[in-house]
């Protein structure tokens, strides 16, 4: 018997092109921190040699699966544990990401960023291990204003040394496949009949980073009761369903909350259904962190809210919570709407539905916002944070 | 002079409580004459206080200051305060309980300020409100310098405000002979708190962070603190807004009396003066913690967020190390708040009490001018006032001089406590020590909590057999007495007819012999009209009697089959004991001339074995392969997918030909079926369950049906039981997503289950794939986890690619069934899994499920002709 690490993403080749370490301590689900990581692994695969570094392996199947459901070509990326890449810096370029103040692990490369999705609070204790890991990285790298504003206090709480902190926006959809105009989604609408489809994207899973699908299902209720009914309005949930068995637990309730309702359920779709849903619907609503308080508990709100501004490119009308990320994402009254409780969100929804006018405006408005999140913005903004230098220069 | 006080204290908190009372006292000193009035959302009455319920119009005009007093900014607008109103059963009186904070333009009066308020993050919408307000405002008196950074951001450039100090530093100024007050408590509590020290404990996030389970180590903690310092801790309630008595409550039950819990009806004057004579407190009230610092005595907080305006206050005060995030830090704290000396906590107390002083000086003043009321006073009490006021730059000069004063008396002191630094390095150093004996302890403790979940676990499992066998048992019985009853109804039925055809047929008779004595002419037409009736009648009997026999024979049937399983099922277990003893029996001496089959370098079949928590099943699977494997070269790729750290090192200590990938966790049964896939070498990948064995000859048919088949994809084996009967002959997908499972528990010998022919699907229990295929569908989906229906959906896109999935009957495998995946102690829960999977399995393949049911109609055809459709299973058999 021969005990096996050698399973053949496990070795990291000799290259002489540039290496690039993407490291992850999360599960590999589809999702969107995944989107955000593999779209730069896609991006940098095609002038360098892209490792995504697990803490545990996973098979190379899995991330093209990953690519297929994210629409990404990933065929170029190796996946190698942790483990097994070693300290004396491989990379030259590496990216941690994490979900504390201070980075999971030490930097790996020549030049090192820090993916923050978010400082959420953690015990001493982890803070203090991992402490030593932020005077290795070069800079701090965060999906929105919103996530950058806690950063700096956070670090400036805990007496971290000053460190340049970039907002890189998440690439939301592919200019070339995944956009409308206007002209086509009132085509798109006009084959629904009259129908009136709502809809949302994000993962089934309860706890405090809960997407609050609760909240939209009891939201349909009172719109129904407002009049949706004469406008045969329908809620389409879609997600990925993950492996836990609580997030299990909490779709069944769901369902059982949604007897009775029009609400349709939409597990594990592939992108060509999602995008038909996207183009199909009036609205998107999204629910996160609806009853936190920003500042008590930060970390229950949309970092950013990568799902809204897909469904704006697809000429939804945005209606969202007024506090976190999608409150910057979506212009008050320019390009869609927010709200603070779900009677807010059934009576904005009700009254847009009488009013046509303010609801082409409001679609205009979202379809030209969300060009800002383009996955072109994204890779130009990226080519411009990440040195130039370091992915050019062979090792 | 009119003055109005606006404030959120309807909300019931201590702090928010004391704001008004704080006011009105310092406002009073100042300017004797003044009519002050309250208002809050609601309009209620608060202790001592009764407030009116806002309304801009009572303002507006009719006041010559208006003060809005204490309370967070953005509380007012948010979804908590609301829930907090309706909690209390309190209703505000406005449209929206912002206009209490925010109505400050259209408001006409002399004089207006915010006093001692905090401003937490702003939203964009509050941020417009704000900006909008604050260019009214004559004063801004802000706690804290978080606060400022909060207003600065919100309305988009410094301010010009003052970072004021927080009202709750004046409490103890206006607790009156706090020892009466103490009396009190003793008189309506029970419990006297003057003649020994203690403790004044507090807590609102024990709930929401452990639960029963960590209330109850809680109190533990709290107990062997008191037992180790010999200082009692008295917990009090503080904040009844947020119902924190309850936890209290609880603590104070857990600990069987061992911690005294006063009652939550104490009055806030009351509450501050139970702080005021403790030895320390310890918190997560901001302003009990106030309280006490106020008076010149330590207080301690726990809160779990690392930054708020609790850092902020005890990192302004140099006190940092009283702030701790969890409980495993109190025996330290509490040490610490002990030992703590107190001169520099009253020398703070007395600046910061001065500094409320100032701002009340300067807010009457200001108020005054605003009111046009005489500048001067003449008394001489109001004399030195004006000369404190008048002289703001020679006041603040003052302070900063006192304040250095103060901060050199504290450096003499901190040299002076050389002693106290050294103490707090040994009990660091004493706690790494301890830490460090935790960590060499951990594994060991870990190790034995593993076996107590194991022996759980395993008690669980035959619990869970039990059960299942009496449900199983409870059905069967059911059913044969619903039989039983059909048969007794049917006999009756029988009975009754009997009798009415003997009747009918005497009858008839009777008739025929009046009809045959009267008119022997008509003799030969009545017998031909009687003879039909008979005939017909004993037809009916027939009929009657058959049915009657089926039945019988059917119950027959049912009650065998009953008994059988009943028999059976008990000793389903030892029969599966039995097979591995006779397994183990047959091993040969030497494996050495078993496996000269096996080759690691090129190998026809990469065979793939799943291992978690079950490595001497896994072992013996591996030995079965070796006794049988002959013919074809294969390789063995155990793929660990996180088991305990004993039983994987159980396997790696068993010597034998086979390669293993540790897994430090569970990537589930997909996933690590994927990884040990993609290392194989073979150009067929066998799926094989560590629960399955293989018998002799095995591998030929199947690479048979390889060679002969050049459009076969996935070849699946007969499986049996331990018994010998019959478990799976390949199985067919109906349109609901359910299974049927071809031959169950029928012979293996019938004949229809003796063919090689093409099914829908074969269980990965042990499924041979080809590996380019295998690639080329990119494996197992990861949409399937944690487990079922991974098999299903595999071969579904073998079939999609234009290849067939087939059943090859020459190959026998002994299947356990369900070895790991009943086992509770992985903690994954399978009660939804399989119909949540079904729901995606019916959604991904909607398309191309049959009408008919099944995917291969006329595949299925002859077999379900044949009479047997198998067992509809809607529990998948896997090893996860």
């Amino acid at each position: 018997m021969t005990v096996l690490n050698d399973h053949p993403s496990a070795r990291v080749e000799v290259q002489t092109v540039p290496r690039v370490g993407i490291f992850t301590p999360y599960d590999l689900i589809p999702g969107g921190g995944e989107k955000y990581l593999l779209t730069i692994a896609e991006h940098l695969s095609r002038s360098s040699k892209v490792y995504l570094v697990v803490e545990e392996l996973y098979s190379e199947m899995r991330l093209k699966t990953l690519g297929r459901e994210l629409d990404l070509e990933l065929d170029q990326v190796r996946v190698v544990r942790h483990s097994d890449v070693g300290t004396a810096l491989p990379f030259d370029t590496f990216i941690a990401v994490g979900n504390e103040i201070v980075p999971p692990v030490p930097a790996l490369g020549r030049r090192n960023y820090f993916l923050c999705q978010f400082p959420f609070p953690r015990i001493d204790r982890v803070l203090i291990e991992r402490r030593p890991h932020w005077d290795h990285y070069d800079e701090v790298l965060v999906y929105s204003e919103f996530v950058r504003q806690n950063v700096l206090r956070v670090a400036q709480v805990n007496t971290l040394p000053a460190k340049p902190v970039s907002v890189l926006a998440p690439a939301c959809f592919d200019e070339r496949d995944l956009t409308i105009d206007e002209e086509q989604k009132l085509q798109a609408l006009a084959s629904q009949r009259g129908k009136v489809i709502i809809v949302t994207v994000g993962r089934f899973f309860p706890g405090e980073h809960c997407k609050r699908h609760d909240v939209m299902i009891a939201a349909l209720r009172e719109l129904l009761r407002l009049g949706g009914q004469e406008s045969e309005v329908e809620l389409h949930l879609a997600g990925t369903l993950p492996p836990a068995n609580e997030s299990r637990d909490y779709y069944l309730e769901l369902l059982d909350q949604s007897k009775g309702l029009p609400v349709h359920f939409h597990l594990n779709v592939d992108i060509d259904t999602l995008q038909r849903l996207y183009r199909a619907a009036t609205f998107y609503w999204h629910a996160a962190g609806i009853y936190s308080d920003p500042m008590r508990d930060p970390e229950t709100m949309e970092h950013f809210g990568i799902a809204v501004v897909e469904g704006m490119a697809n000429g939804c009308v945005p209606l969202v919570v007024n506090k976190g990320g999608p409150a910057d994402i979506v212009e008050l009254g320019a390009s869609g709407l927010h709200y603070a409780t779900r009677h807010e969100l059934a009576r904005k929804t009700a009254e847009l539905l009488t009013d046509q006018g303010k609801l082409a405006a409001l679609r205009s408005g979202a379809i030209r916002r969300a060009r800002a999140f383009s996955k072109g913005a994204f890779i130009a903004n990226l080519d411009s944070i990440l040195q130039p230098s370091t992915l050019a220069s062979p090792r | 002079m009119r003055v109005a006080l606006m404030t959120h204290s309807d909300i019931d908190n201590y702090g928010d409580t004391w704001f008004p009372l704080i006011c009105r006292a310092e406002l009073l000193q100042r300017i004797p004459d003044a009519e002050i009035s309250f208002f809050s959302c609601t309009g209620t009455v608060v202790e001592e206080t009764s407030f009116t319920a806002y309304d801009r119009n009572l303002l507006d005009g009719c006041f010559d200051g208006v003060l809005l007093t204490g309370g967070e900014v953005v509380h007012a607008e948010d979804e908590m305060l609301r829930s907090i109103y309706r909690r209390l059963r309190r209703i505000p009186r406005v449209q929206d309980p912002t206009d209490i904070v925010y109505d400050w333009a259209d408001i006409r009066t002399g004089y207006k300020a915010w006093l001692g308020v905090g401003v937490p993050q702003v939203t964009a919408e509050s941020a417009a409100r704000i900006r909008a307000a604050v260019p009214h405002l004559d004063r801004i008196a802000l706690r804290g310098a978080l606060s400022r950074a909060n207003l600065d951001a919100a309305v988009g450039q410094p301010m010009a405000c003052r970072v004021g100090p927080d009202l709750g530093w004046a409490i103890p100024r206006h607790v009156a002979n706090h020892r009466a007050l103490l009396r009190q408590v003793a008189r309506m509590s029970g419990i006297s708190l003057e003649s020994e020290p203690y403790i004044v404990f507090h807590t609102m996030d024990v709930c929401l962070s452990g639960g029963a389970a960590g209330i109850s180590d809680l109190a533990a903690q709290l107990l062997t603190i008191q037992a180790e310092t010999g200082v009692r801790i008295v917990l009090l309630p503080i904040t009844r807004c947020w119902e924190d008595w309850k936890c209290l409550g609880d603590l104070s039950r857990d600990s069987r009396g061992g911690l005294i819990a006063l009652p939550a009806t104490l009055t806030v004057r009351e509450t501050a003066a139970v702080i005021m004579n403790a030895s320390a407190f310890v918190g997560s009230s901001l302003h009990g913690a106030l309280t006490s610092l106020a008076a010149g005595i330590p207080a301690g907080l726990i809160y779990p967020l690392s930054e708020t305006k609790f850092t902020e206050l005890f990192a302004a005060h140099h006190r940092a190390y009283a702030l701790i995030r969890s409980w495993e830090h109190l025996p330290a704290l509490v040490n610490g708040l002990l030992t703590e000396p107190r001169e520099p906590l009253r020398l703070q107390a007395r600046l910061m009490r001065d500094q409320v002083a100032t701002l009340f000086d300067i807010t009457a003043a200001e108020m005054r001018l605003a009111a046009g009321a005489p500048s001067l006073p003449t008394s001489p009490q109001n004399a030195l006032l004006v000369a404190q006021n008048g002289s703001l730059t020679r006041q603040n000069e003052e302070l900063v001089a006192e304040h250095q004063a103060l901060i050199a008396q504290q450096r003499e002191m901190l040299a002076h406590m050389g002693s106290f630094a050294r103490q707090t390095d040994d009990l660091l150093a004493q706690n790494q020590l301890l830490l460090r004996e935790n960590q060499m302890l951990a594994p060991e403790n870990r190790a034995l909590a593993e076996d107590n979940r194991q022996l759980g676990g395993r008690v669980a499992e035959s619990e869970a057999q039990a059960a299942t066998l009496a449900s199983e048992n409870a059905a069967l019985v059911a059913q044969s007495t619903a039989l039983s009853g059909q048969y007794q109804a049917l006999l009756a039925e029988v009975e009754f007819l009997r009798f009415h055809y003997h009747r009918k047929i005497s009858l008839a008779g009777r008739e025929l012999a009046k009809l045959v004595g009267r008119v022997p002419l008509v003799r030969r037409v009545a017998t031909t009209a009687a003879l039909p009736v008979a005939k017909g009648v004993w037809h009916v009997m027939k009929q009657r009697r058959a049915d009657a026999a089926r039945q019988r024979q059917l119950i027959a049937v049912q009650a065998a089959t009953s008994e059988a399983i009943a028999a059976e099922l008990p000793t389903r277990e030892n029969t599966v004991q039995q097979m591995l003893q006779a397994f183990a029996k047959a091993d040969p001496p030497s494996w050495v001339e078993r496996d000269r089959w096996y080759s690691a370098e090129d190998p026809e079949v990469s065979i793939i074995i799943l291992n978690l928590n079950k490595a001497d099943l896994t072992i013996r699977c591996m030995k079965e392969l070796w006794k049988h494997t002959v013919g074809r070269r294969y390789e063995i790729i155990v793929v660990d997918n996180g088991s305990h750290a004993d039983d994987f090192v159980k396997l790696t200590r068993f010597q034998g030909k086979y390669r293993l990938i540790r897994l430090s966790r569970n990537r589930y049964f997909g996933e690590g079926n994927n990884i040990g896939a993609e290392s194989g070498k073979g150009k067929y990948l066998l799926f094989l369950n560590n629960d399955a064995f293989v018998t002799h000859g095995w591998i030929q048919p199947f690479m048979r049906v390889f060679e002969e088949h050049r459009d076969a994809g996935a070849v699946g084996p007969m499986f049996l039981y331990p018994d010998g009967t019959l478990q799976e002959a390949g199985s067919l997908v109906n349109g609901d997503g359910t299974a049927n499972m071809l031959g169950r528990n029928g012979e293996a010998d019938d004949p229809k289950f003796n063919q090689l022919r093409e099914v829908d699907y074969c269980s990965a229990a042990g499924l041979m794939v080809r590996k380019d295929l295998f690639d080329e569908v990119l494996g197992f989906d990861l949409c399937w986890e944690p487990a079922y229906y991974e098999d299903v959906d595999l071969c579904m896109k073998i079939k999609q690619l234009g290849y067939g999935v087939f059943y090859c009957p020459e190959t026998k495998i002994v299947h356990i069934e369900h070895f790991t995946s009943l086992d509770s102690s992985h903690n994954i829960f399978f009660g939804n899994v399989v119909e949540i999977n079904r729901h995606k399995f019916v959604a991904r393949w909607r398309e191309h499920l049959s009408e008919q049911g099944t995917v291969f109609a006329d595949v299925a055809a002859p077999v379900l002709a044949a009479g047997n459709r198998g067992g509809q299973d809607s529990t998948w058999r896997r090893t996860v």
